[in-house]
């Protein structure tokens, strides 16, 4: 039983991240704009909270700091995929790879592997304790002691639904994507929205970042994204952009991310296979959702939509 | 009075001028059609007023007063308002949403005499609102209902309706009954008439003549970005206005004998045919038709009624889950399009952007594209450049292309004499059957007449035609046989040389008195 439960709370703690993504890239995605960026994005956030924090001590600086540097990004991205429009595929790999770059090279300079800022974080910082709700059988257990953001993550699921479908914002968003000549023909700024819309991505990876190098880990490294991002877009696709159906599968896979961590530990040497779970897992649910889609089309070939 | 009026309007892409120092005078109150062929500028300039384009030189006085637009937004606070040809709405969204898309009203909370606007967008309010106005114009629409679901006419009414919302005074309407039904036209005109009444002054873009002298008080025409003449719509005629939009006579319809064909042997048949869409819905549901050796059947109708997945069908690019095709005797249900080449089918696909060339490679790649697996070009897989180029070289004379560089991408030709690359290639691979899907959408009056007469060229070697347009002076003035189809079935067929167009009217608007004798097949 209590193995059981710790796969469930490990799930919370595992989807935290990829919620973050998910409803963070999926503003993006519906403004027409896949931000295959995410994960650097996320990369980036964590970095630089370490490292503020490392140095300052601060979480407060150190969070703002990644505020900060995620509004950078987005509005690196936007400009060349928005005002250049260049191909966006191709700007959101530079920032992956630069994330990485960035990341090793500061590390080499501190001739250190790993930024650890386990002193500067906190009990309550890296799980807060819900009191009487932990004291509920079974859920209790399964819901108590995560970190803020991630409890954030989960309530971002209503809000991000309420912003993309009952605020001009989110209408703006949705009506850019579908269909732009629409929205210049009544005089919507296209480009701010898809700006803005980007940042609110880059905004929510750099919490994705912050929630797993500080609240989680409290260190750095530059693996610790471990594909979150692209995990993020595999479940924004699958959802096809909706929040709700978007975070059921980021959920899915923040489960599964849970059992190859979980059943791994329980069985020893062949422990790193499991750890394909996740990515096994995305594989199987772009196939079966590819394979829905295309069962009703007798179109042949690539149909534009 | 002068409502709008342009000076010297000049607008320049690089290079090229489309609008070449334009003065314009719309009065109030009065219906202002403005003609002239495809890339003439039409849309350049109405763009401008509507603040899409920024004028390069010229001034623009609404009122009399001089203004500067930098979008849309500020046209519109002027009262200029404009319904496009291909409408801009958002599918997914309701036709209030659609309507009141950009000035969205919000929730709003009152704390004594203080009132909160809430972010939060008042969706009952909004819907009850628009209601409201289309039971004032008498639209018979529901404003809850989804943009998608709706008809081509339906959808231009939720134009009209997003401009009278604005409340503004002078409307734009660019080639509003390009996809409209007669019918449709007929209530788009008491639409036009009603507005006219209530005090709007109107601009309508087309290139439909007959409409101009239905409807309008006064024309321009412009020819090459250049205004060619301003005529009183009661003092003109449609002979002069084609004359002076193209520059010399043309014929507007082209002349055609007809035969009696029904003792030909048939030779494409279609059985039964059905398949669905992405949503699964039937969108073409058990169509049978027959064609006889050198007959043109022309399927009329409505766009949107499945005219596009039929055509899918017949030239292979997506399967059917029931019924056959019948070529020659040979069944190539469900064969793919190469297949269909080999059997002498030809295709003019409806968008020739999309299906028909390909932008960025060569007009001699373009030429052999589909053929491009022939002996006379291809030996043992390798293409035969100079054999290519010299097909080439001989079509773009014998079809009469205009061509500024012939090894040039077919991207920087026009309209009319990229059809026309579709249309020598087609016709040079000598096929017993040619599908012609919208040959003439876009092309400019000149190509019209030169595409229809190719086409009659065609009939006369006893060659078959399937010819399937939105078009329905195209079909009436080409075919032998009319079919028309709507909602996915052929609802009824007429005789072309006797054919009216009410009658066909009806038809495509889904009405139809069956008779016994048309059961019986």
């Amino acid at each position: 039983m209590d193995f059981i439960i710790k796969i469930f709370s490990d799930s919370l703690y595992f989807t935290g991240p990829i919620l973050l993504c998910t409803l963070g890239g999926l503003f993006a995605y519906k403004a027409n704009m896949i931000n295959i960026g995410l994960e650097g994005m996320m990369l980036f956030g964590g970095f630089i909270s370490a490292l503020i924090l490392f140095f300052t001590h601060s979480w407060i600086i150190a969070f703002i700091a990644a505020i900060l540097l995620a509004i950078l990004l987005g509005l690196l991205f936007s400009y060349f995929g928005v005002t250049k429009k260049a191909n966006f595929i191709i700007t959101g790999f530079a920032i992956n790879l630069l994330a990485i770059a960035v990341g090793k090279y500061v590390l080499a300079a501190l001739g250190s592997i790993d930024i650890n800022v386990i002193s500067d974080v906190t009990r309550q910082m890296a799980a807060i304790d819900l009191g009487i709700i932990g004291e509920i059988p079974v859920i209790g257990p399964i819901i108590n002691k995560q970190s803020f953001l991630t409890y954030f993550s989960f309530i971002l699921i209503f809000i991000c639904q309420f912003v993309l479908f009952n605020t001009k914002f989110g209408t703006y968003v949705r009506v850019v994507g579908e269909s732009e000549e629409a929205a210049k023909s009544i005089g919507i700024s296209i480009n701010k929205i898809k700006y803005l819309a980007v940042i609110i991505g880059a905004l929510l990876c750099a919490f994705a970042g912050y929630n797993v190098a500080i609240n989680q880990l409290a260190s750095y490294t530059p693996d610790i994204t471990a594909g979150t991002g692209f995990i993020a877009i595999a479940a924004i696709y699958c959802g096809a952009g909706n929040p709700k159906n978007s975070s059921l599968y980021a959920i899915l896979f923040g489960l599964s991310r849970s059992l190859a961590v979980n059943l791994s530990l329980r069985i020893g040497t062949i422990a790193g296979l499991l750890e394909m779970i996740p990515y096994i897992m995305i594989i199987i649910v772009l196939t079966v959702v590819g394979i829905i889609r295309k069962r009703k089309t007798l179109y042949r070939g690539f149909l534009h939509e | 009075m002068e409502i709008i009026k342009t000076i010297e309007l000049t607008r320049m892409f690089g290079d090229f001028i489309a609008n070449n120092q334009i003065d314009l005078t719309v009065e109030e109150n009065e219906i202002k059609a403005i003609v002239g062929e495809n890339g003439a500028g039409k849309s350049t300039l109405m763009n401008m007023l509507y603040g899409l384009l920024k004028p390069t030189a010229g001034e623009i006085y609404i009122r009399g007063e001089v203004v500067h637009f930098d979008s849309p937004n500020d046209a519109i606070k002027k009262g200029i308002g404009m319904v496009h040809q291909h409408f801009k709405l958002v599918p997914s969204l309701t036709i209030y949403e659609n309507v009141i898309l950009g000035i969205e009203v919000e929730r709003k909370i009152k704390l004594g005499k203080y009132s909160f606007s809430l972010p939060s967008i008042d969706h009952k309010y909004e819907a009850k609102a628009i209601q409201d106005l289309i039971d004032r114009f008498q639209f018979g629409l529901k404003s809850t209902d989804i943009v998608k679901n709706l008809s081509i006419g339906a959808k231009q009414k939720v134009e009209i309706l997003k401009m009278l919302y604005r409340n503004v005074d002078i409307v734009i309407f660019d080639e509003p009954t390009a996809v409209l039904t007669p019918q449709e036209i007929k209530a788009f005109f008491v639409t036009l008439k009603e507005l006219k009444k209530q005090g709007k002054s109107i601009i309508l873009i087309t290139h439909k003549l007959q409409e101009v002298m239905e409807v309008s008080d006064s024309v321009t025409v412009i020819k090459q970005g250049k205004v060619i003449g301003n005529r009183v719509t009661k003092e003109t005629s449609d002979k002069e206005l084609a004359r002076m939009m193209v520059g010399r006579e043309v014929l507007l319809n082209v002349e055609k004998k007809y035969q009696d064909y029904s003792k030909n042997e048939i030779v494409y048949e279609i059985k039964d045919l059905t398949t669905y869409n992405h949503d699964g819905i039937k969108v073409v549901n058990g169509i049978s038709f027959h064609l006889r050796k050198g007959e043109i059947l022309g399927i009329a109708g409505v766009e949107g009624n499945g005219q596009s997945e039929l055509l899918d069908l017949l030239t292979g690019l997506s399967q059917s889950i029931s019924g056959k095709i019948i070529f020659n005797g040979i069944d190539i249900t469900n064969k793919w399009p190469d297949e269909m080449r080999t059997q002498k089918i030809g295709f003019i696909p409806e968008d020739r952007y999309e299906q028909g060339l390909c932008l960025d490679m060569s007009i001699a790649e373009n030429m052999i594209a589909g053929h491009h697996g022939k002996k006379e070009v291809c030996k043992h897989g390798l293409l035969l450049t100079q054999k290519i180029n010299e097909k080439r070289d001989r079509l773009i004379k014998s079809n009469d292309i205009r061509v500024s560089d012939c090894e040039g991408n077919v991207s920087s030709l026009s309209g009319g004499n990229a059809q026309k690359i579709i249309l020598a290639r087609e016709f040079d691979a000598n096929p017993e059957l040619l599908i012609a899907a919208q040959p003439t959408r876009g092309v400019d009056i000149g190509a019209i007449e030169y595409i229809h007469k190719s086409l009659l060229n065609l009939q006369a070697q006893g060659k078959s035609i399937l010819l399937i347009s939105s078009e329905l002076s195209e079909i009436m003035s080409l075919a032998d046989r009319i079919a028309v189809i709507y909602k996915g079935q052929i609802i009824g067929e007429v005789n072309g040389i006797n054919a009216s167009r009410e009658e066909i009217g009806l038809l495509m608007a889904g009405i139809c008195e069956r008779k016994p004798e048309n059961e019986v097949r």
